[in-house]
């Protein structure tokens, strides 16, 4: 009888003490210790409101813009460079070469970011710090910026806080044959006779702040306000005005601004395939300037590799108060300005991209992790249309 | 007016602390969905170009927009 309950009572004891098999959580992606990204943008744009040529002519553009993104993963270190570059042609990039004025077609812009992330996973707190370099013919901006995440002992909640600061100098020449160091300020070739601004630097102070928060199972929404102010030169020098009468000048616009915008994010997965994405966008500034936008994107997956992701987005604004059009402005206006990016508006944007995660071995202890192609189309209120193409190959390595 | 947008800001708070006092902890095999990389707020590199697109050809700057500089979006 004692070795019949010791039998039974040594195997409950064996059971309870019985460790189960581990599940691993395969939900969560683990990301490698190197991840690379190559990245090809193209952009086709037309219109017929180029600012360059004060609100008329053309604004035929092509962007080519290759770029790399690349991510070094140690422990709880994180490094992070993205660099690339933007080719431009551009039809009225012509207008404003200062050697010749025209037949200088093409320009270009380089950038480089390299950034660093420390995770305290003990507070779970990650602090981040960044570099910017960007460079083109009229144009180049240093900039640092540093940040922090914290996320909420239960995981269902994360805060983030990031400021940058910008510091530009618009003067052309650093990319352009027989100077490649910084001259002056480039205006329209006949408004050369005389110097039109008094300086030639922008500062831009920007505060991020974020804070998401998991509802439930499928479920999470964001709120990201944003805090900008400038000051400075925040006229482009080579915008020519003219006013009623045939009086011509350059872009002239306050040497101040503050913007303030506020975005809310609901991602929402329903069944088992489909993710709803949905943003809607507050803006506003003290040029006059209000806009709405909502956007969505909803990605269905086929299969565990490969997924459609259709997308839409609505922007209205509500122009600048310096804003008015070709001839349209008094020579007794304070301020003038005929660029449309500032005028009333509207735009409609639709794509779909194609995304396959094949996490296929390559040679070298490469995975090629993800391929994704997106288009879309973009028309604007005012005769503006582009056509956006990306194209991302990710890779990472152990 | 005033007392008007002070009560729609007053519910506003009201809604917002609700909503973020119902929300529950969730075990981690309740977290499949919530975890997929589609399920993300940020942005990849798709969208970090759009972003830059839509600053420079809107007066409206775009929250989270990866422009590194003012730059000259000539046309």
């Amino acid at each position: 009888m004692n070795k019949k309950y010791f039998l039974i009572g040594s195997l409950a004891f064996c059971q309870f003490m019985a460790k189960a098999q581990t599940v691993p959580d395969t939900s969560v992606f683990k990301p490698s210790k190197t991840d690379i990204e190559l990245v090809y943008n193209h952009y086709l744009q037309n219109g017929h409101n180029s600012a360059v040529t004060g609100g008329i002519g053309t604004e035929k553009l092509v962007v080519y813009g290759p770029a790399i993104n690349l991510k070094k993963s140690k422990s709880s270190h994180q490094w992070l460079l993205n660099t690339g570059a933007d080719i431009i042609t551009s039809a009225s990039t012509d207008n404003i070469d200062f050697v010749v004025s025209s037949a200088s077609k093409h320009d270009a812009r380089i950038y480089v970011n390299p950034g660093y992330v420390q995770e305290i996973p003990s507070k779970k707190i990650s602090v981040k710090g960044g570099l910017g370099f960007s460079m083109e013919s009229d144009y180049l901006s240093v900039s640092a910026l540093a940040g922090f995440s914290k996320e909420s002992n239960n995981k269902m909640r994360s805060f983030s806080a990031q400021i940058q600061v910008l510091n530009d100098d618009l003067r052309w020449g650093r990319v352009n044959s027989g100077y490649y160091r910084p001259v002056r300020l480039i205006y329209p070739k006949e408004l050369r006779y005389r110097e039109w601004y008094d300086q030639y630097k922008r500062h831009t102070y920007n505060l991020k702040l974020g804070l998401t928060q998991i509802i439930n199972k499928r479920n999470t929404a964001g709120i990201f306000p944003e805090l900008t102010f400038q000051n400075g030169l925040l006229a482009t020098p080579f915008h020519r005005i003219y006013f009623k009468g045939d009086i011509q000048a350059v872009e002239k616009l306050p040497d101040k601004r503050w913007k303030f915008a506020l975005a809310l994010k609901w991602n929402a997965f329903l069944g088992g395939r489909t993710v709803l994405k949905n943003t809607v966008q507050f803006y506003t500034d003290d040029f006059g300037i209000r806009s709405f936008s909502y956007e969505n994107e909803t990605a269905f997956k086929i299969n565990p590799w490969i997924s459609l992701i259709p997308n839409i987005r609505v922007f209205t604004q509500k122009g600048s108060r310096f804003f008015a059009g070709y001839k349209e402005h008094s020579i007794n206006d304070r301020y003038y300005t005929s660029d449309y990016d500032l005028s009333t508006l509207q735009t409609i944007t639709g794509g779909l991209a194609l995304k396959y995660d094949p996490h296929y071995r390559l040679p070298k202890k490469l995975w090629l992790h993800s391929l994704k192609l997106r288009y879309q189309y973009m028309n604007r209120s005012n005769g503006l249309t582009g056509h956006i193409i990306s194209l991302v190959v990710g890779m990472g390595r152990e | 007016m005033n007392r008007l947008k002070r009560k729609f800001l007053q519910f506003c708070l009201l809604a917002t602390s609700v909503f973020w006092a119902s929300c529950s902890a969730l075990r981690p095999h309740e977290r499949v969905f919530v975890n997929d990389p589609e399920m993300q707020m940020g942005q990849d590199a798709t969208d970090n170009f759009s972003n830059y697109v839509q600053s420079i050809r809107e007066g409206a700057t775009p929250v989270g927009n990866t422009k590194g500089s003012g730059g000259c979006g000539c046309n």
